[in-house]
């Protein structure tokens, strides 16, 4: 297992690496002057020359590249152009909150999809069915802002069952999951869209499986055929979606976390852009790249969770 | 008899193919037909629009519907329905724009990929792996923030986001075509590769690819207003949905109509994509259909 | 005489194909005996295999049923699904032809074995387990213990079918029902299966239906034999008096598929194809590839009564 995992993130270096350097070109060939940018037009002569002395914006860009290397090696992303942090700290201190409001969306998708999924799937071109599907596509459709706002307006402001705005930070667990609850709704609701219809597929495949017969003919109760016989197997579609929209995930917590005015990766990412600080956006590419890959991981050892056929080698 | 449909589709004129869709599949052509009619509005926005999308009238603002508003006013009292129409048109262009561009991009890029193999195959799904590695609004984000909001930058943005799927679309099929006797008989004439590929193997593949181009449409112009809510929109004042929602935001508590109903619009545009995306997949793919 | 274990009256099964309902089965009658193997012997698409299944009602509920299933003073195709949830499994059970694709891939061999014995006779896991690891004695699996925890890919298609029988034994039925079991298997494999059903049926006292195409199979392991033709019972009797003497062109032609040691006569095969559900000729249904087709048979002929009962016009003893 751990030889695996070993060999798996190997295996991504090449890939990763070609990130790396594709976000270290782009911030580089931005047009206009980072010094500039970020001390502003008035700044004096000194002040600029100092700035690029320190971030090291003199040296030739082969330089810096190495540099750049020879730090994220070290596990360091740079200091902040702004504020002179390491990057890595102020990615670290909202990563948490990213992270939870993406699992609460799955946790999301994941309770509601599956069962009206299934549901979907026995009562199959039922009025029912008919239903859920018809709300599964409108769910996919739905823009992250207007479910975030729809969501405020009927449940905080409406009636107020959640605050407006979501504050992680500050008292005990379950407050954190009482302001949690909310935004990972309404990110999780296009989660729910996607492992519905595909929990539907899946459960349909599944149900019309030999072994399903075999089931029956022992005897075995429809919901035990459901729930024990056809839903560890259709598990295995339903986590590889999860697996493929998480980066759809992560691009949407960006909004979810502006509207929510909660922390994260999404507001850290546009106070950044707003700011200029390209070492922090640059730090930012490369720790939201490495979430995906990480991701992929996890998703091929839920596979060989779920299905005895998978050999992780 | 059924048998003798599936075997033979292309014995049908194409119009009476898509007349049979139409009847199968309602949900569909209903979406068709409301995509349709958005695009038949954004295009006719400056003779449908009641008002002047950038006039401000102080005296009425925030203003909720009326029948000299029909979708209310903004902050600054402009008439929320004939922005919604301009700010349609950016959305539309700069997501159909983008799709389009990526579609031919992409596939080309997969279809040579698939036809040469070897080492360019290696280095061209490298890439694309590369460009998919990224959560998918960040490469967007990050283009745009970085080479400035521009329609351009933009629709660079957007298709540098989409186009590896594409790419992924036009390659698979791609492998398997180039061992079919009609390529190779081609081949065997003498035809350049580049025409092989252009003449014999893209007309095979462009079904797959314009089901999922209706799809990944409805999905760029998802991107173009998350871009624009974030502030990386077309500059103002040119009203863009993103925009008009994130300005209405600071109203959610008083006045919620004015980010509500250009969030609305985004919605309808991206649902007739998905519904006629959704039929087109059915209707390709039987295995899919239920 | 023993009374029958089970009575098949007049059994039909028709689908609904554009929009139309096609028989597939057309008022087949037979009686299961206990302590015997009754072979339905048919070529492909004759309506075997649904006509095995809906002797539990096992078909999808598209499919509609007439007759009746006469089992333990019960008519099985008027049960509700809960009663026959009772029934399959326990006093019923069947297994089929793929045992690939039979057993599930995502539960252990010993769960599949156990689940029967927890559902129908009230044991606990781990005591269903202990048994289930009996059963794979029974039919010679060997590192019983072993097997129990694996998944059904860890083992061999023989295996597998072996895996499938316990499962179907593990109640204890009265009558196992076994579709193709051996088809999907090599035939060395195939031997040592049949012999395997053969003698458990001894020392167990249960009926088996066995529903094949091979009349290798049907000489091997059958006490008596029906055989099927586009949905009819066209012959049954006695295994002997069918090799011996078959009465219906449709057995004799059949016969004549297969080489035998004593055959005074050359191999042939059947001209034409068994028709269509769709377009099934009226009357006797193989009247259009029979060379003894008479003006009488364009309506259907009834079995003969007897033990050995045939259903053909060509015959002189049927009405």
């Amino acid at each position: 297992m751990a030889s695996y995992i070993l060999k798996r993130l190997m295996s991504t270096i090449p890939t990763l690496f070609g990130i790396l350097t594709i976000v270290f070109v782009m911030i580089r060939i931005a047009p206009g002057d980072p010094a500039l940018a970020i001390l502003g037009d008035n700044a004096s002569q000194e002040a600029l020359d100092a700035f690029r002395e320190r971030m090291g914006l003199n040296d030739p860009m082969i330089v810096q590249y190495w540099d750049f290397l020879k730090d994220l090696a070290s596990g360091s992303l740079g200091v902040s152009m702004v504020t002179g942090k390491p990057v890595a700290d102020s990615v670290a201190s909202v990563l948490p909150f990213t992270l939870e409001l993406a699992f609460g969306a799955i946790f999301f998708g994941i309770i509601i999809g599956v069962p009206i999924g299934i549901i979907s799937a026995i009562w199959r071109n039922g009025w029912l069915d008919y239903f859920f599907r018809v709300v599964s596509l409108l769910g996919l459709s739905f823009p992250a802002f207007l479910t975030a706002i729809l969501l405020i307006l009927w449940l905080s402001i409406e009636w107020r069952i959640f605050p407006v705005i979501s504050t992680p930070t500050g008292g005990g667990l379950w407050d954190r999951i009482y302001n949690l609850i909310l935004p990972a709704l309404s990110l999780g609701i296009i989660m729910v869209a996607y492992i519905m219809r595909s929990a539907r597929s899946a459960m349909l495949d599944v149900m019309g499986e030999d072994y399903i017969r075999t089931a029956r003919a022992k005897g075995a109760p429809g919901r035990r055929l459901i729930w024990h016989h056809a839903l560890r197997n259709a598990l295995i579609p339903i986590v590889t979606v999860v697996g493929l929209y998480f980066g759809l995930l992560i691009g949407n917590a960006v909004l979810t976390e502006i509207i929510f005015n909660r922390p994260g990766l999404g507001k850290l990412i546009v106070l950044s852009l707003n700011q200029r600080d390209y070492t922090t956006l640059q730090g930012l590419m490369i720790v939201s790249a490495l979430m995906i890959v990480i991701v992929n991981l996890l998703t091929d050892l839920c596979y060989a969770l779920v299905d005895p056929r998978v050999k992780l080698k | 008899m059924t048998t003798v449909d599936t075997i033979n589709p292309e014995k049908r004129s194409t119009g009476e193919q898509l007349l049979r869709l139409a009847r199968k599949n309602k949900l569909s052509t209903f979406g068709l037909i409301m995509f349709l009619v958005i695009v038949l509005a954004a295009i006719f926005a400056p003779l449908i629009a009641p008002h002047d999308p950038l006039e401000q009238n102080i005296l009425a603002r925030l203003q909720d519907r009326s029948p000299e508003y029909i979708l209310g006013t903004d902050t600054f009292g402009r008439d929320t329905f004939s922005r919604i129409l301009y700010g349609l048109r950016i959305s539309l262009l700069i997501g159909l724009t983008s799709t389009v561009l990526a579609m031919i991009l992409g596939c080309a890029l997969g279809i040579i990929a698939g036809y040469r193999g070897g080492w360019i195959d290696s280095v061209i799904m490298r890439c694309m792996d590369m460009l998919l590695a990224f959560p998918t609004l960040i490469t967007g984000l990050f283009i745009v923030a970085v080479l400035g909001a521009n329609f351009v930058n933009i629709v660079l943005a957007i298709t540098v986001t989409i186009l590896p799927k594409f790419a992924r679309v036009a390659r698979a099929p791609t492998i398997a075509l180039k061992e079919r006797e009609f390529v190779e008989a081609a081949r065997a004439l003498g035809f350049s590769d580049l025409r092989i590929m252009a003449l014999h193997i893209a007309p095979n593949i462009v079904g797959e690819v314009v089901v999922l181009a209706s799809l990944w449409a409805a999905y760029a112009i998802r991107i173009e207003a998350y871009l624009s809510f974030i502030g990386l929109g077309v500059a103002p004042p040119t009203p863009t949905l993103g925009t008009m929602i994130r300005d209405g935001f600071e109203h959610i508590l008083d006045a919620p109509f004015v980010s509500i109903y250009p969030g609305f619009a985004v919605l309808l545009v991206v649902l007739s994509l998905n519904l006629v995306g959704d039929g087109l997949r059915d209707a390709i793919d039987p295995k899919l259909r239920d | 005489m023993t009374s029958p274990l089970m009575q098949v009256e007049d059994l039909s099964i028709s689908f609904k194909i554009n929009d139309k309902w096609c028989r597939a089965v057309n008022g087949v009658t037979f009686d299961i005996m206990p302590n015997e193997t009754l072979c339905i012997v048919g070529e492909s698409g004759c309506g075997k295999s649904i006509t095995a299944m809906s002797l539990m009602k096992l078909l999808p509920d598209t499919a509609r049923l007439g007759g009746h299933v006469r089992f333990g003073g019960q008519d099985i195709l008027s049960l509700k699904e809960r009663e026959l949830e009772e029934i399959r499994g326990s006093r019923i059970a069947m297994i089929f032809q793929e045992p690939m694709t039979s057993l599930n891939p995502v539960l252990t061999v010993g769960e599949q074995i156990a689940e029967p014995l927890v559902l129908h006779k009230g044991m606990g896991w781990s005591e269903a387990k202990k048994e289930a690891r009996n059963l794979l004695d029974l039919v010679r699996i060997p590192d019983a213990q072993k097997r129990l925890g694996q998944y059904p890919h860890e083992l061999s298609g023989g295996m597998r079918q072996r895996v499938m029988i316990a499962i179907g034994l593990a109640c204890r039925p009265q009558i196992l029902i076994a579709d193709e079991p051996t088809t999907a298997l090599d035939v060395t494999i195939q031997a040592q299966v049949l012999a395997l059903l053969e003698d458990i049926r001894k020392e167990q006292e249960l009926s088996i239906v066995m529903i094949t195409h091979d009349l290798g199979v049907v000489a091997n392991v059958a006490d008596r034999v029906a055989v099927m033709y586009a949905g009819d019972v066209v012959e049954t009797g006695p295994v002997a008096s069918i090799f011996d003497s078959p009465s219906h062109p449709y057995t004799q032609a059949l016969l004549r598929t297969v080489p035998r040691a004593d055959a005074a006569f050359e191999l042939s095969p059947i001209e034409g194809q068994v028709p269509s559900i769709q377009k099934m000729p009226e009357g006797c249904r193989f009247a259009p590839r029979c060379k003894e087709e008479t003006s009488k048979c364009n309506v259907t002929p009834k079995l003969s009564p007897g033990a050995h009962s045939v259903a053909c016009w060509a015959r002189g003893d049927i009405q």
